[in-house]
C-alpha cells in the first residue's frame, strides 16, 4: 500500500475512533442524568415532566446580557447571558398536541438509528482499504460503497434536521420564556459537505474507471 | 461491426505464432491476444507499426472497416 495512503488511513482511523467515543461519552453521561431524573421525578409521583435541551435566543436582538455575575479574577460585575438552557419542566401545559409527542418519541428513535449508521461506516471503510491493499480499488463495488457512504452521511444530515425541528417544536410546546426564543439548532454542515464531496468523488471515480478501462485495452 | 481486426489471418498468412510475433513486437502474449480477438479498444501507432513491420503488410491488411 502506499505510503502516504497509509498515513492518511491511519489519521482517518484514529479521528474516527475519537470522535466515536466522545460522542457515546457525552450521550451515556446525558443518558444517566436523564435516566436519574426520569427516576426521582417518578419516585416523587411526577409522570407528567419533560427535559428541555436548547439554545436561547433573544427576541429583541443578538444578545440583551439580563444578569449579572462577579467575575472571580478581577471582582468585576460582569453582565451576561447564558445561550444553551436544560430545563427541567415539571408541569407540562395542558393542551400540547399529539403530534409534538409523536415527534418527540420519533426523534428519540431516530437517535438510534444515526449511532447504528455511524457504527456501520467504518465497516464499509475497511472494506474499501483492504481492496486499495489488493490493488483492486478501480471496481465498480468500491465505488458503490463510496457512494454508500456519502448517502449514509446524507442521511443522517437529514435525520438530523428532523429531529432538531422536532426537538425545538417540542422545546416551544413545553416552554414559553419572556423576550427569548428557543432552538434546537445543529446544523451539521461537516456532515453534509463530507456527503456532498464523496457523492462527487464517486461519480469522478465511475469516470475514472471507465478511462482505465479503455486504457487497459489499449494495445 | 465497426472497425475489425484481421490479425490472426495474416498471422496464418505468415505462419507465425502468437507466442513467436509477440516475442517479435516486443508485446505480451494477454496484450496481443486482445488484439487478435477483437476485444482491443484502441491500438497504438507504435504497436501497428512493429506488427506492419513484423508481417510485411499495410495497416489496412490488419484492420478493416465493414459496415453493419
Amino acid at each position: 500500500m502506499n505510503g502516504k495512503l497509509k498515513i492518511y488511513c491511519a489519521c482517518l482511523a484514529i479521528m474516527y475512533v475519537i470522535f466515536f467515543v466522545h460522542n457515546v461519552y457525552e450521550g451515556a453521561k446525558f443518558a444517566i442524568a436523564g435516566f436519574e431524573i426520569g427516576y426521582t421525578q417518578g419516585k416523587s409521583g411526577n409522570d407528567n415532566f419533560n427535559v428541555c435541551v436548547s439554545y436561547m435566543t433573544p427576541v429583541d436582538g443578538s444578545a440583551t446580557f439580563p444578569s449579572t455575575v462577579i467575575n472571580e479574577k478581577t471582582g468585576e460585575e460582569v453582565r451576561f447571558e447564558i445561550r444553551q438552557m436544560i430545563a427541567l419542566v415539571s408541569k407540562s401545559p395542558e393542551n400540547i398536541p399529539a403530534y409534538v409527542k409523536i415527534m418527540y418519541i420519533t426523534a428519540s428513535i431516530f437517535g438510534f438509528i444515526i449511532f447504528a449508521l455511524f457504527v456501520y461506516i467504518p465497516f464499509i471503510g475497511y472494506k474499501i482499504m483492504k481492496s486499495i491493499t489488493q490493488n483492486a480499488f478501480y471496481s465498480i463495488r468500491n465505488i458503490k460503497k463510496i457512494r454508500k457512504i456519502s448517502l449514509i452521511l446524507l442521511l443522517i444530515f437529514t435525520i438530523n434536521l428532523l429531529v432538531n425541528f422536532s426537538a425545538t417544536i417540542s422545546v416551544n410546546a413545553y416552554l414559553l420564556i419572556k423576550g427569548y426564543r428557543a432552538y434546537v439548532n445543529d446544523f451539521n454542515y461537516s456532515l453534509f459537505f463530507t456527503g456532498l464531496v464523496l457523492l462527487i468523488l464517486s461519480e469522478i471515480l465511475l469516470y475514472t474507471k471507465s478511462i482505465k478501462e479503455e486504457q487497459d485495452l489499449t494495445v | 461491426m465497426g472497425v475489425i481486426v484481421n490479425l490472426d489471418v495474416m498471422m496464418a498468412k505468415r505462419k507465425i505464432s502468437l507466442n513467436e510475433l509477440s516475442q517479435r513486437v516486443d508485446i505480451t502474449q494477454a496484450n496481443l491476444s486482445i488484439l487478435k480477438t477483437g476485444k482491443a479498444k484502441a491500438i497504438r501507432f507504435s504497436t501497428l507499426n512493429a506488427l506492419c513491420k513484423e508481417l510485411d503488410c499495410q495497416p489496412g491488411d490488419i484492420l478493416e472497416f465493414r459496415e453493419d
